[in-house]
């Protein structure tokens, strides 16, 4: 089981790193969006380093929800979702292995760049690492929750703004948790076990959704 | 053999047998809620004003029963995912998606007339309340629903998507609803208001139930209208691919 | 003071009579457009046997 997950993981991955695979786009346009935020609400660095980790945060989840079709889009086309489906290595497996490497193409990108990005907009020192690491356990868990929201739409055409729409809803307690506790890391203002904790028990929880959710989905709508 | 009330449950599946009971449901139903939302609206007009709000508690008597439907409906939403799942029974596809729009709309009511609400009351039309927040993501999840039900071509493809995004939602939104409550005690300790339906006054309690009712009533004779027209939409589907195989 | 707040609690159920009549209408509009849709393809039937 574990060289079928190997073997899933090794051909997304490099399906994404080829050209056109379009693991890097999410990481440009998480700098594009960090950029435009100085440009509307205007260059006082002041504000910007006070709401930086927000915008990294809100910047890293819509970056996150952009290339979400992807996962099972083009297996869709091309017929190896198929095989997938046939195949003995249970779908909820197959689907968390696509996961994690639609995260290690695109999420991990954002937040191996979040920290210099942080930079651009004046967080300081401690920010950043505590921007980076919520980033690190928050960017996985908003991937598995897209991961339903991919295979609902797996075999439409141009899901790609419909995926965002239905999971947006869903993020929202990540971004609470984790928002929060990276506010906790740089203020201390007030304990960061807690929200920390909730951050980390939602990566878990939506590991175990996300796939389950979309391994039904993508079942019932191969029709088996 | 006597009657389960299994094979009650499979009578009732049948489209033909729907249509017939939808025929005398409906304007049953459209009457009731008329006559309670009447009764109910003029007790709770004949209220004292209330001693902190003034007149203004009155927006009660739509505002409270908008989100006890709005959450009713999408339970029953998730109940009728589960028969399209697991027991497949024909009509529950039909009943889900004539429910969301129904539920989007009392969702939205809520919204507005909360908003309404809070102007003279919090000084401001929009909190960011643990409350309102989780019926704005509520409301988003109703606008997903109807959003995918619209991008399928094929309904029974589109009832299976749908049915597995309600119940992701059904067992989402106690989550959301929690993070969004520690999120804002987290902004603002002391809740700014609260309605803690057993102390309410009687004078106040007969009416909000009352006209709880017949908005229900009306929501159910809206859905049942809803399903009629979906299973006629149906037909004209599967009219219109003969029509079409006939002609080749 | 009270005409005031008689103003929100106007546009409050005002606001909510005119949801509930929209989708009310767009419902019976739906309803009407079907079973049109539906008599047109019988006849057409009808009228090929």
């Amino acid at each position: 089981m574990t060289r079928a997950i190997l073997a899933i993981l090794r051909r997304d991955l490099a399906i994404s790193l080829r050209a056109g695979g379009g693991a890097g786009i999410g990481a440009i346009f998480f700098l594009s969006v960090v950029m435009v935020v100085p440009f509307a609400i205007g260059p006082d660095q002041k504000l910007l380093s006070q709401i930086g980790p927000a915008i990294l945060w809100v910047g890293a989840l819509l970056a996150s929800l952009l290339g979400l079709e992807r996962i099972f889009g083009a297996d869709a086309e091309d017929g190896s979702l198929d095989l997938l489906l046939l195949s003995p290595l249970p779908l909820e497996i197959a689907a968390f292995s696509k996961a994690l490497a639609h995260w290690c193409a695109t999420g991990l990108p954002l937040v191996i760049v979040a920290p210099l990005l942080g930079l651009l907009l004046g967080v300081e020192m401690k920010g950043l690492g505590a921007v980076t690491l919520m980033l690190l356990i928050g960017t996985p868990a908003i991937a598995f929750l897209g991961l339903i929201g991919a295979a609902l739409a797996a075999s439409l055409p141009r899901a790609g703004l419909l995926i965002a729409v239905l999971i947006v809803p869903f993020t929202i307690p990540v971004l609470i948790f984790g928002t929060a506790a990276t506010a906790a890391a740089i203020t201390e203002a007030s304990p960061f076990g807690t929200a920390f904790k909730f951050l980390c028990a939602l990566l878990l929880f939506s590991a175990v959704i996300g796939p389950v959710a979309a391994a039904a989905a993508l079942r019932i709508g191969r029709g088996a | 053999m006597p009657k389960t009330p299994r094979m009650k449950f499979s009578e009732l599946a049948n489209p033909n047998r729907f249509m017939r009971m939808a025929w005398w449901m409906i304007p049953l139903f459209a009457a009731l809620a008329a006559l309670l939302l009447a009764w109910g609206l003029y007790l709770g007009f004949q209220a004292p004003a209330e001693r902190d709000q003034g007149i203004t508690a009155r927006i009660m008597f739509v505002h409270v029963p908008s989100a006890w439907l709005a959450l009713g409906i999408y339970s029953a939403m998730a109940v009728a995912a589960l028969g399209t799942l697991v027991w497949r029974h024909p009509l529950a596809d039909v009943a889900q998606k004539s429910s969301a729009p129904v539920g989007a709309a009392f969702a939205l009511i809520c919204l507005v007339t909360g908003a309404i609400w809070g102007r003279p009351t919090w000084g401001t039309y929009w909190e960011w309340d643990g409350r309102l927040t989780s019926m704005l993501v509520l409301f988003l999840i109703y606008l997903g629903i109807i959003a995918l039900w619209r991008a399928f071509e094929e309904p029974l493809s589109a009832a299976k998507a749908v049915a597995v995004l309600t119940l992701v939602g059904f067992i989402n939104i106690p989550i959301v609803k929690f993070s969004v409550d520690w999120w804002s005690t987290l902004h603002q300790p002391a809740s700014v208001f609260r309605l803690d339906g057993p102390t309410m006054h009687a004078s106040y309690l007969h009416p909000l139930l009352i006209s709880a009712l017949g908005f229900s009533f009306l929501a159910a004779a809206m859905i049942i209208a809803a399903m009629r027209t979906e299973v006629l939409r149906r037909r004209v589907r599967t009219l219109n691919i003969f029509a079409a195989g006939e002609a080749r | 003071m009270t005409a005031l707040h008689s103003m929100f609690v106007a546009w409050a159920y005002g606001f909510a009579a005119f949801v509930l009549c929209a989708l009310i209408v767009w419902i019976a509009l739906d309803y009407r457009t079907q079973r049109k849709k539906l008599a047109e393809l019988e006849a057409h039937r009808a009228e090929k046997k």
